[in-house]
């Protein structure tokens, strides 16, 4: 369509002074408005709309680099723990541009274990040396919780709070599908998930979580996604797009936001840039991991498109030290041309 | 710095009021190491006390097992995710 403007009678350029064709005339920005609105906003004579701005940028960096860490949180208020190469117990917080040590956890250093909850609640369990035991944040200090019923490596977590969290899967020698979930007081096993894998992607609550493909016995990966519904879980049919282990979730079962990993299909089989969002029945293809490819990276973050961020990691060479962020926004934009 | 042996006992074995009075950190070979020669938390978790020098040597003697485990397994997927246990010096 060409730029021709019905009050711009004369056809040349310069000031419109009133919007046409459609477009409305508003003393100022439109709300509330919906991505891809336009209007043209008299008070600052600016031609506008209403923008989708998906995009990754630069966080603060961790402390140290490592992989295999866990973290829970917002973009804003996030927390990550452990990790391995070398083994740590080095617990971070970030406040949204920058992360600050806090008290080490009390396990043995190292990393596979899970981590859900918030920055100021979160229940940490397993890990390394394949424990069974489990600590709590309390916004200052982990203490002692619960051992699990089973000792578990490279399980998937989930979880709103230390009080209202799950365990599923991972290793203990063998591959295992149980599922635990804790409420404050104790654990109860409830339902086996239909894949006994490890090294998955997980995320969510204890009454609607997801599990995300995985790694079942070298070389074996399933592209499976598996819905808990607090008692049991179910095969959603709705399978991820590639074949990962060790990538990083966010979200809930009908807004969940996948990125990186170990992609197991790929030739040659290694570490992906790849992001996928999930709106509960398909999956979508989103903007890449902005660095080298990654795998074993925290992450942490609410939904699709609220802030989440990325942390660690291992990249296609070495470990990182780097956090990234997503952010899925509307924004006002002012409409420009050029010449 | 105060070290033992005991069995990790689930909730309770350590309090936000312990991680505040004193340094606490475990290792492999159930060692605890704990600052501030806080020698009562020692005795209700009814640890064994060690010296330093029993305390790393039962540390490197149980990552000395499990890397002679590590280095055996034909387990590749095994190896891929799970790097070979590495030596850890107990804080002083």
């Amino acid at each position: 369509m060409s730029g021709i403007i019905s009050d711009n009678k004369s056809r040349s350029s310069g000031l419109v002074k009133a919007g046409a064709g459609g477009v409305p005339t508003i003393a100022g920005d439109k709300s509330p408005a919906t991505a891809g609105d336009i209007w043209y906003n008299s008070s600052t004579t600016e031609l506008r709309c209403y923008l989708p701005v998906a995009a990754w940028s630069a966080g603060g960096n961790l402390g140290e680099s490592n992989r295999q860490n866990w973290g829970s949180g917002t973009q804003t208020a996030a927390l990550v723990a452990g990790g391995d190469t070398p083994a740590s117990d080095d617990t971070q917080e970030y406040n949204g541009s920058s992360w600050a040590s806090t008290n080490a956890t009390v396990k043995p250093a190292g990393g596979s274990h899970t981590m859900a909850g918030t920055q100021t609640s979160t229940l940490l369990n397993g890990g390394n040396w394949i424990l069974a035991t489990s600590e709590t944040y309390d916004g200052s200090c982990w203490t002692a919780g619960t051992d699990t019923p089973g000792a578990r490596y490279s399980a998937g977590g989930f979880g709103a709070s230390a009080t209202s969290n799950g365990v599923v899967g991972g290793w203990s020698g063998a591959l295992e599908d149980d599922t635990w979930t804790w409420d404050g007081s104790s654990w109860s096993a409830v339902g086996l998930i239909p894949q006994g894998r490890y090294h998955f992607q997980t995320c969510g609550i204890v009454t609607a979580a997801l599990a995300i493909s995985g790694s079942l016995v070298w070389p074996t990966h399933v592209a499976e996604v598996d819905i808990f519904d607090g008692t049991s879980w179910s095969d959603t049919g709705n399978n991820y797009p590639l074949s990962i282990s060790q990538g990083a979730a966010v979200g809930s079962t009908t807004d969940c936001f996948v990125a990186g990993g170990h992609d197991q299909a790929a030739s040659p089989a290694g570490t992906t840039d790849k992001t996928y969002t999930y709106d509960g029945s398909s999956w979508s293809a989103g903007t890449a991991y902005p660095d080298d490819a990654t795998q074993q990276a925290s992450s942490c973050g609410v939904t699709s498109t609220s802030a989440f961020a990325m942390f660690g990691g291992k990249l296609s060479g070495s470990d990182t030290n780097l956090t990234y962020e997503w952010t899925d926004a509307v924004t006002n934009a002012t409409i420009t041309t050029s010449a | 710095m105060k070290y033992c042996t005991t069995t990790h006992s689930g909730y309770g074995f350590y309090t936000h009021a312990d991680r505040e009075a004193a340094h606490l950190s475990g290792h492999p070979g159930d060692v605890w190491c704990v600052g501030n020669n806080n020698s009562s938390w020692i005795e209700r978790v009814g640890g064994t006390e060690k010296t330093l020098e029993e305390a790393q040597a039962i540390v490197d003697s149980t990552i000395a097992d499990a890397q002679t485990t590590w280095d055996s397994l034909d387990d590749e997927d095994y190896k891929f995710h799970h790097p070979r246990p590495s030596t850890v010096s107990l804080p002083i």
